[in-house]
């Protein structure tokens, strides 16, 4: 996917005056949080489950080395293969080559934000392989030439209406309203590619070292239909998703889709082990698991930063996050969005191309409250907010360094600090009477544009205490 | 690729040469007890469970009258033909299932051959491996008399579940399947938690997209 982020602000101001937009973001952030609110405090233990998949979760990651290693160990044990892509060219080079070598021509896929993330249909389509995404959000969006707005439900902007249109001209189905029945025109379209394709495409939810087992949630059967019918399964995880034990599913799948969607359970959770075994009458005869760096290593080594690398994607920070609310998930312009987006889009793309989006957040935690594995995501927006700003300075090194030796002069002596005070409140108080801040020039005035400031009073604190 | 293998391992071992200043390595808290289930009933639980997101509870009185009960689906639905699976432990076969739904004049195949034909069959029949009450979730082990499609390719879904097999929840899930996964024995396990659903249009609930949109259990006494 194509980083859009660095237009974060045009992209909102055009959502915050869709008004479709802003009934389906309240309607559809609205139920996800009430979902997950009532299906966490079902269980009297929510709590510390979230305090046990926080520690599993940092347990793996500290860890990562080894705990691939034998997650790679127990593949190829059972007959997988497993290869590593250090970024997206890697590893999109190594599914169409093998898709080349077996003759592929048509290849079927599970919603994956990872594979969003390196721009894997492109790579297909370029060599000629026809990628057909079968989540029903993603069908909607690939057939509109869209992206996705929310990595747990991606066409959350799309309202029935505009689906409706797209199926009458992309479907030829006759124009309805009704949502099974746009449904079923989708199921009866993507049924005969589950048969016809050579590969099917997943990502991971987890990947268990201890049993070489990769784990898929989902609700709709398009993920146990890519899995079974293909005679090659690839799955494609960010080397992140590793954990150490399957007993730690027992907590992971408690919290990631009571979190997600609210529900007890996803419909189906897909605990897959590989290529299909003597006597098992169907499933993949080829299994390959790809392990995706993509810059995964590099925010690994920031020890601040790497907290991130804990997600477990449920979306909860995005469904309570009142900047997310309003704008919506186009304005981050990448593959992730919300908090969590803000986040992992400068970490991945660097802080130039993702720099507008730590600072669209007013740091109040909703979302380090709903996260399930309790990130602390202000800390992480502040820290971004350093390094873009380093970055910044970086870039434009003079006129930054110039600006922080004056001001390194006015704040070396009590008497410079007290001038440089009497500068700025004479110039205020130059701007226009009244008692607050109007009319000023320059970076200030956008900052007025919409806040009130008042004016300095006309003697500073200082004079009033004395000396 | 041994390069790439090579590179990230030593990214990683590097990476992780640095601390970080916010790692506590605290041993989790055990999980406290959830609210509280009268587990006197597991079997209860789960027809609550599993009714609450949209499963189809069936209780025969009395073994004999199963039959009578899948024939009912069966014809409920309006099936001509019907997919019989040949489960592990081979419920199925001893309620002769499949012979009496053939002296009902109900076709019967007891596996996919040609998945061309996939949209013939308008329901799947297949036992269970385990009932996970806290959630209402059926787990099935792929099996050779059971494969991947058995229990995702039809519309409607008809479980027999032996009342034995109704555990708690997942952590009693694992423990049955680990071994099979970690020796490899089996490819894989699924977990169905009610019909296959999606609500990416307007997050309107809307059921049977891929996968059955109708599932029903008899619980087998």
């Amino acid at each position: 996917m194509k980083p859009t982020s660095t237009r974060f602000l045009p992209v909102a101001d055009a959502a915050l005056d869709s008004a479709q937009l802003q009934r389906a973001l309240t309607t559809a952030t609205g139920r996800f949080t009430a979902g997950r609110l009532a299906a966490g405090a079902e269980l009297a233990n929510w709590q510390s489950l979230r305090n046990q998949g926080r520690a599993i979760r940092e347990e793996a990651i500290h860890r990562l080395d080894e705990l691939l290693l034998l997650l790679e160990q127990n593949v190829r044990a059972q007959g997988g293969e497993v290869f590593w892509a250090r970024d997206g060219v890697e590893a999109c080079t190594y599914i169409t080559d093998l898709a080349h070598r077996r003759g592929v021509t048509l290849a079927v896929k599970s919603k994956s934000m990872t594979t969003e993330e390196i721009a894997l249909n492109d790579a297909l389509d370029r060599a000629g392989v026809t990628p057909i995404e079968t989540d029903l959000g993603e069908y909607i969006l690939q057939l509109a030439g869209d992206t996705p707005s929310h990595f747990l439900a991606p066409a959350v902007h799309w309202n029935r209406d505009q689906v409706a249109q797209l199926f009458v001209d992309k479907l030829g189905i006759p124009w309805t309203q009704d949502v099974g029945t746009l449904t079923r025109a989708a199921r009866a379209a993507l049924r005969r590619r589950f048969l016809e394709a050579g590969m099917g495409i997943t990502g991971a939810n987890f990947g268990v070292a201890e049993t070489g087992t990769i784990v898929v949630v989902e609700n709709e059967g398009n993920v146990r239909l890519t899995t079974s019918a293909p005679a090659i399964h690839v799955a494609v995880m960010g080397l992140e998703k590793v954990i150490p034990r399957f007993e730690d599913l027992e907590v992971l799948l408690t919290l990631l889709p009571r979190s997600a969607t609210g529900q007890r359970m996803s419909s189906y959770v897909s605990l897959l082990n590989g290529r299909r075994r003597p006597g098992e009458p169907d499933g993949p005869t080829e299994f390959h698991l790809v392990l995706l760096d993509n810059g995964r290593s590099r925010i690994l080594a920031d020890p601040e930063g790497r907290e991130s690398l804990y997600c477990i994607r449920c979306a909860a920070c995005l469904a309570v996050c009142p900047v997310y609310r309003r704008v919506g998930g186009h304005a981050y312009g990448w593959v992730y969005q919300g908090p969590i987006g803000a986040v992992l889009t400068p970490q991945y793309l660097g802080p130039e191309a993702g720099a507008p989006l730590p600072f669209a957040s007013s740091l109040c935690g909703a979302c380090r409250d709903a996260c399930p594995v309790k990130i602390d995501l202000p800390r992480l927006l502040l820290h971004q907010r350093e390094r873009v700003v380093e970055d910044v300075v970086k870039r434009h090194s003079g006129f930054g360094a110039l600006g922080a030796r004056i001001a390194g002069w006015f704040l070396q002596t009590p008497a410079r600090f007290a001038f440089a005070g009497a500068l700025v409140r004479t110039f205020l108080h130059l701007t226009g009477t009244g008692r607050w801040l109007r009319n000023v020039p320059g970076p200030l005035r956008g900052w007025i544009a919409s806040r009130d400031l008042p004016k300095p009073p006309a003697r500073p604190l200082r004079d009033l205490v004395g000396k | 690729m041994t390069d790439s293998r090579t590179a990230i391992l030593a990214d990683i071992a590097a990476a992780l040469r640095r601390p970080s200043p916010h790692h506590h390595q605290a041993p989790a808290p055990p999980p406290g007890p959830g609210v509280p289930i009268d587990w006197s009933d597991p079997v209860g639980v789960f027809e609550k469970r599993f009714t609450e997101v949209g499963g189809h509870w069936h209780h025969p009185p009395t073994r004999a009258l199963v039959l009578d009960a899948v024939l009912t689906i069966v014809r409920q639905h309006d099936a001509r033909a019907v997919l019989v699976a040949e489960d592990r432990p081979g419920l199925l076969d001893s309620l002769r299932l499949a012979e009496s739904l053939r002296q009902q004049g109900v076709q019967v195949a007891r596996r996919l051959d040609d998945r061309n034909r996939a949209d013939d069959f308008e329901v799947m029949i297949t036992g269970v491996d385990a009932a996970l009450a806290e959630t209402g979730t059926l787990a099935f082990m792929i099996s050779p008399g059971q494969g991947r499609l058995a229990t995702i390719v039809c519309p409607v879904h008809v479980v027999l579940l032996e009342r034995a097999r109704v555990v708690r929840g997942l952590g009693e899930f694992l423990t049955l399947a680990k071994p099979l996964l970690a020796s490899g024995e089996v490819s894989g396990s699924f977990l169905v938690t009610g019909p296959s659903r999606t609500g990416d249009i307007e997050l309107t609930l809307t059921v049977g997209v891929h996968g059955p949109g109708t599932i029903h259990v008899v619980l087998v006494d």
